[in-house]
């Protein structure tokens, strides 16, 4: 690969956008909140579970329903990307940033058995306007946030360290996205933006 | 024609009256009720080697979250020998300002895991990187051809170590709250890592990984930091260059690994 086609790799400009005020604290507490509907959803759609693919006995029912809950969150991420995509954002990193969460739902899917084909509606269609509006750069540096707070947060709760691992390097991922956001969504001077992570976790329990 | 002696000649006397004492010896090494030290036998006089005490085979969270908190002092100790150079700017020096607090935090937030544990908090710097990775990274800096670009490069290196090695410790941990307490600040410090990727390496967030390509070194032979360098968060040893060309062209180079058996900062350890 040449320089330039590592340039357009980023086209950064593209991605740029100043602050949204309504995209931020605010947004992410909505977030949040919405944190229960995404969980509770994710777990009743029921990442499917096809015959054939039946998860290894050693994951327990616990861990099963939280990676559930993850994948479906991490498909509903990935077609929040596809929507911006769709709605013009033509920098290339859109289009990997669609491809690492799809890649995580996969990753996830393939330890405990499941298998990855349910996103969480309630939670696509509140946040699809953000994503296909002026200022999609602010909508993903919330996502990635909340994504990353909650992959941290079941670390809590998984008891596989199998896939704990694989969770923590997901959460390890979606916090440089969230940073990369931060700079990209007009925030390059605002340590707290940039450095810590104000987002709620999306509960699993609820 | 001589015949065959039947006797003992003197030379066969002494060959076998020797091999019975020699296997004397040997039977009464063997023996019973012996006496004296029973340490293999040693040459010389010089004393003998300290004896470490016993440690766990696989190290306890305690130990663990001990080196977590000696890292945070490690980075403490980089950053505090990268202001004192004066190479870096005042936006760069708020920066660091900023990593500076994280880290102080960081290992305050430790020190409380430690306790809950049961164990004394280590509250310096983890003297095995100090002695074999930054006192060599910092004696590398003396002639260097570009000092700014230095700092910036081991900053970014010890941030995206200190992140690593809290994912690498996520495995190790017993605990899944242990587990999601070293993550929460490991994500810190790869948001550190990242925003300093970008700092060095504004025009390439993405690795070249991304798209088949491979990852080298600059024309300098730096290795280049990239914001997102991976789809998933990864483990294995930073790769850190520094300093001036040598006379045989290179330059001061060492990978930081994240903790193993060398670096892990047993109870028995004390600052």
């Amino acid at each position: 690969m040449n320089a330039t086609e590592r340039t357009d790799l980023v086209t950064d400009s593209a991605v740029a956008e100043p602050a949204d005020t309504v995209m931020s604290r605010r947004s992410l507490l909505g977030t949040g909140v919405l944190g229960a509907g995404v969980l509770g959803a994710a777990i009743a759609l029921g990442v499917s579970n096809p015959a054939g693919a039946s998860a290894p006995g050693s994951v327990s029912d616990d861990d099963l329903a939280l990676i559930a809950f993850a994948i479906g969150l991490e498909l509903t991420a990935r077609d929040l990307y596809q929507a911006a995509i769709d709605a013009g954002a033509g920098a290339a990193a859109w289009e990997l940033l669609r491809q690492q969460h799809a890649s995580y739902a996969e990753r996830l899917a393939g330890v405990v058995g499941l298998s990855a084909n349910s996103r969480n509606d309630d939670v696509y269609g509140q946040l699809e306007a953000s994503f296909t509006g002026d200022s999609p750069a602010n909508a993903a540096f919330a996502l990635e946030n909340t994504a990353a707070a909650t992959h941290v947060e079941l670390l809590g709760l998984l008891s596989d360290v199998r896939i704990a691992e694989q969770v923590a390097s997901i959460a390890a991922m979606e916090s440089r996205h969230a940073a990369y956001f931060a700079e990209r969504s007009g925030r390059g001077d605002d340590f707290d933006a940039l450095f810590t992570n104000p987002a709620t976790p999306l509960a699993p329990e609820a | 024609m001589q015949t065959p002696s039947t006797s003992l000649s003197r030379r066969q006397l002494l060959r076998n009256g020797g091999l019975a004492i020699s296997l004397g010896a040997v039977i009464a090494a063997c023996g019973e009720n012996r006496t004296g030290p029973t340490s293999p036998g040693r040459l010389g006089v010089a004393p003998p080697p300290a004896t470490l005490p016993p440690v766990e085979a696989v190290p306890t969270d305690a130990t663990l979250l001990r080196t977590a908190q000696s890292l945070e002092y490690t980075a403490l100790a980089v950053y505090e020998a990268a202001a004192a150079t004066g190479a870096l700017t005042d936006a760069e020096m708020a920066l660091a300002g900023r990593f500076v607090e994280d880290h102080t935090r960081h290992a305050a937030a430790i020190a409380e895991l430690i306790a809950a544990e049961g164990a004394e908090e280590h509250a310096c710097a983890n003297s095995f990187l100090m002695e074999r990775i930054v006192g060599p990274t910092l004696a590398a800096l003396e002639g260097t051809d570009d000092l700014h670009r230095d700092l910036l490069n081991i900053a970014h290196a010890f941030e995206a170590w200190a992140g690593a090695s809290y994912q690498a410790l996520v495995t190790a941990l017993s605990k899944p709250e242990l587990r999601k307490a070293a993550m929460s600040i490991g994500t810190e410090e790869l948001r550190h890592a990242t925003v300093l990727a970008r700092a060095i390496n504004p025009d390439e967030t993405f690795s070249p990984a991304f798209t088949g390509g491979a990852e080298e070194n600059d024309d300098a032979g730096f290795p280049i930091p990239y914001a997102i360098p991976s789809v998933f968060g990864r483990v294995e040893g930073i790769d850190l260059v520094v300093g001036a060309r040598n006379d045989e062209g290179q330059r001061y180079s060492v990978q930081l690994q994240t903790p193993a058996e060398n670096t892990f900062v047993y109870e028995y350890m004390s600052c």
